[in-house]
């Protein structure tokens, strides 16, 4: 009697350990687009907040190293990404399988930077100057503003008596400006706090917002690749990597309105996880205010377009057939990207919700 | 010489020269045939049929043509049998880079990397003149000329020898790529910053080998040179300069590979738009691996003319020297 009762319990006990193992968080590999800061609070928020425990993921968050996020998520050593979208479809163009799972800034936050006295006020004045940018990537809303106002780069391949001349540099806007470019790539978020920091106050700089002359080419996003997506059982966890993907998208949604809705919280949450990256520059070098000012800003590129209309982490479809098309009149993209570039049924799955 | 007539002499106990074409041809044939199976297909559309029979066409190809390879190989010398080495593995790659439907995006056919280097030519020499001239041919002649002046010193001057050679050893054997972030920010991102990176990794070799090559004159002939009562400045150019020669030029062929490694990685930390490893990052970070390879190729092809050009020198200066005496 007392020994069945026993082996009963011994078999409660296994299947409960069983169950648990089953239930094992699920590891998820998140390739961060660059160094931790609070360019991306509401993944570290999320991660904080226990957000990912609790829709049974163990996510890792990877600061960007020698190799652009694409080329981590496409070869495998990450699962999922943030990138840009021109960083996306470019390399969609170049055969790599990457799907946009998730838009989480509505907003582009690139500008280029001059000093009021070079007395530029029009990027028709462009031509002939020196701009700074930064590679890998990074260039395409400097080139395609040029492009617009009919100017070519050195950064063109196939152009030999380019009409501006692009210096490229490793991010920090104090190696060239304003010695040696007139205008230089700056991040509402980032840069331009790090020029004030350099002593030119925000009144003795003229910042050109691409978005404001039609470039409004969408940054941060959410993808992973298709291979992945069509996985019926991801890790083995049990489940499809759309599902997971639908968990992360969700919970990192959950993050950001957390991180916008309380600032301060979110900047100690990233001060926690960044060492010197997280630093401004000059005047401006604490971490604390640098970051302060950075999910500041980054919050105004997330509550915009589709966050507002309560459908954050959407992509919306205006925008992105605008971004194509912006990006096919530009010879940036050769060729419309198939339908399966953007993965609506991710943002469905996490929110519940119809895309529009 | 004597090396050639021992090849022929070997040919001749070899198969057929005609059985040796006949298998390379056919072996290209085959491979050709892979790659026109699967020439125009989308990524992850080629039918599993047409890949499966593109492959079984690359691994017969390639067993026929080396095996023609190998006959002919036996018969010939100079860069022949070499060039054809290269023809066949590229067909081959082409061939399963299309059966597989390998992106562009991570590694390109070579028939893409033709193309790129054809479409950007202009473009590229450009890069390329400003990479190999300016910065690595300027900072190597400058490196070069600072190496061999700083080594007479230290000759001439024993205090500067035991002083400072060490230090020399020692900063030879710093990496460039943690030099160069350091240079690029204290001279700025024009190309003296990548001549002067070039300079420094040149200029330690030279040092160390040419005081070394000084110094391994035989003593033999300084006494004899003594006994002829030649002056010392005769003496130093008849007996101390032809034994540093080698060493001299074993510097210059090593700095000719460091030269244009500075040059490339140096451009990586920061550029005014021109130069192959400018060309190399930016297109990288567009997945553009086309025009990479592209600069990659022409990289190279200066780098083994410059080394050509060095070696060519050694031999007409050195030729006395034991190491390039022929045998018998």
């Amino acid at each position: 009697m007392n020994k069945a009762v026993l082996s009963a319990l011994t078999a409660a006990l296994a299947a409960s350990a069983l169950s648990s193992a089953g239930a094992a968080n699920v590891p998820v590999k998140l390739q961060l687009k660059w160094f931790p800061q609070a360019q991306f609070a509401g993944f570290f928020v999320a991660q904080a907040k226990g957000f990912y425990k609790a829709e049974g993921l163990d996510v890792t968050l990877l600061p960007i190293g020698d190799q652009s996020p694409i080329q981590t998520v496409a070869t495998g050593a990450a699962d999922f990404g943030t990138t840009w979208i021109t960083d996306l479809l470019t390399a969609r163009q170049q055969g790599l399988p990457v799907v946009h799972i998730a838009q989480l800034f509505q907003k582009s936050g690139y500008t280029l930077v001059a000093l009021k006295s070079s007395n530029l006020t029009d990027p028709k004045q462009f031509t002939g100057k020196r701009i700074g940018v930064w590679p890998s990537g990074n260039e395409y809303p400097a080139v395609a503003l040029l492009k617009k106002y009919g100017m070519t780069t050195s950064l063109d391949s196939t152009v030999a008596n380019p009409s501006v001349q692009a210096v490229t540099y490793p991010f920090d806007p104090s190696l060239v400006f304003p010695d040696k470019v007139d205008l230089v790539s700056a991040m509402t978020y980032n840069e331009v706090d790090q020029i004030v920091g350099l002593g030119y106050s925000l009144d003795k700089l003229q910042v050109f917002n691409v978005s404001d002359f039609g470039i409004n080419l969408l940054e941060d996003l959410m993808f992973t690749t298709q291979k992945t997506l069509d996985n019926k059982n991801f890790k083995n966890s049990g489940m499809s990597g759309q599902e997971v993907a639908a968990k992360l998208v969700r919970a990192t949604i959950k993050g950001w309105n957390y991180a916008v809705a309380n600032q301060k919280e979110a900047v100690q949450t990233v001060l926690v996880n960044c060492g010197n990256t997280c630093k401004g520059s000059g005047t401006r070098a604490s971490a604390a205010g640098h970051q302060t000012w950075q999910m500041t800003e980054v919050a105004k590129l997330y509550r915009a377009g589709q966050t507002l209309k309560g459908n954050a982490g959407l992509l919306d479809r205006a925008t992105y057939a605008a971004n194509v098309k912006q990006l096919m009149d530009l010879g940036i993209l050769k060729s419309a990207p198939s339908a399966g570039a953007v993965n609506y049924k991710v943002w469905e799955m996490a929110t519940g919700k119809t895309a529009k | 010489m004597a090396s050639r007539t021992v090849a022929l002499g070997r040919g001749r106990a070899g198969g057929l020269p005609g059985l040796g074409w006949l298998a390379l041809a056919l072996g290209l044939g085959l491979l050709l045939a892979a790659v026109w199976n699967v020439w125009n297909f989308p990524l992850d559309g080629v039918p599993p049929g047409r890949k499966g029979l593109s492959l079984t066409l690359i691994v017969l190809g390639l067993a026929s043509g080396i095996y023609g390879l190998a006959i002919l190989a036996r018969r010939m010398t100079g860069v022949v049998p070499a060039l054809l080495a290269a023809l066949l593995t590229l067909v081959a790659v082409e061939g399963l880079l299309r059966a597989y439907g390998v992106p562009p995006g991570l590694i390109p056919t070579p028939t893409r990397v033709a193309t790129a280097l054809y479409n950007s030519r202009t473009v590229l020499l450009g890069d390329a003149r400003v990479t190999f001239v300016q910065e690595a041919l300027l900072g190597y002649l400058a490196g070069v000329g600072m190496g061999i002046l700083v080594a007479l010193a230290a000759v001439r001057f024993p205090f500067l020898e035991r002083g400072a050679l060490p230090y020399a050893g020692l900063f030879a054997s710093i990496p460039i790529v943690a030099l160069a972030p350091v240079i690029v920010k204290a001279f700025g991102l024009e190309w003296p910053s990548k001549a002067i990176i070039v300079a420094i990794t040149v200029f330690f070799p030279v040092v160390v080998n040419v005081v070394r090559g000084l110094q391994s004159a035989s003593p033999l002939l300084l006494d004899l040179m003594q006994t002829y009562a030649v002056t010392p400045a005769a003496s130093f150019r008849l007996v101390r300069v032809p034994s540093a020669l080698p060493f001299l030029f074993n510097a210059l062929k090593i700095g000719s590979t460091l030269a244009l490694i500075g040059a490339i990685v140096g451009e990586f930390f920061g550029t005014t738009g021109q130069g192959l490893g400018f060309r190399i990052q930016i297109e990288a970070g567009r997945f553009n691996l086309d025009i990479v390879w592209a600069a990659i190729v022409i990289a190279s092809v200066l780098g083994i003319a410059f080394y050509g050009v060095i070696s060519w020198l050694e031999m007409r200066f050195t030729s006395w020297h034991a190491s390039r005496r022929q045998p018998g």
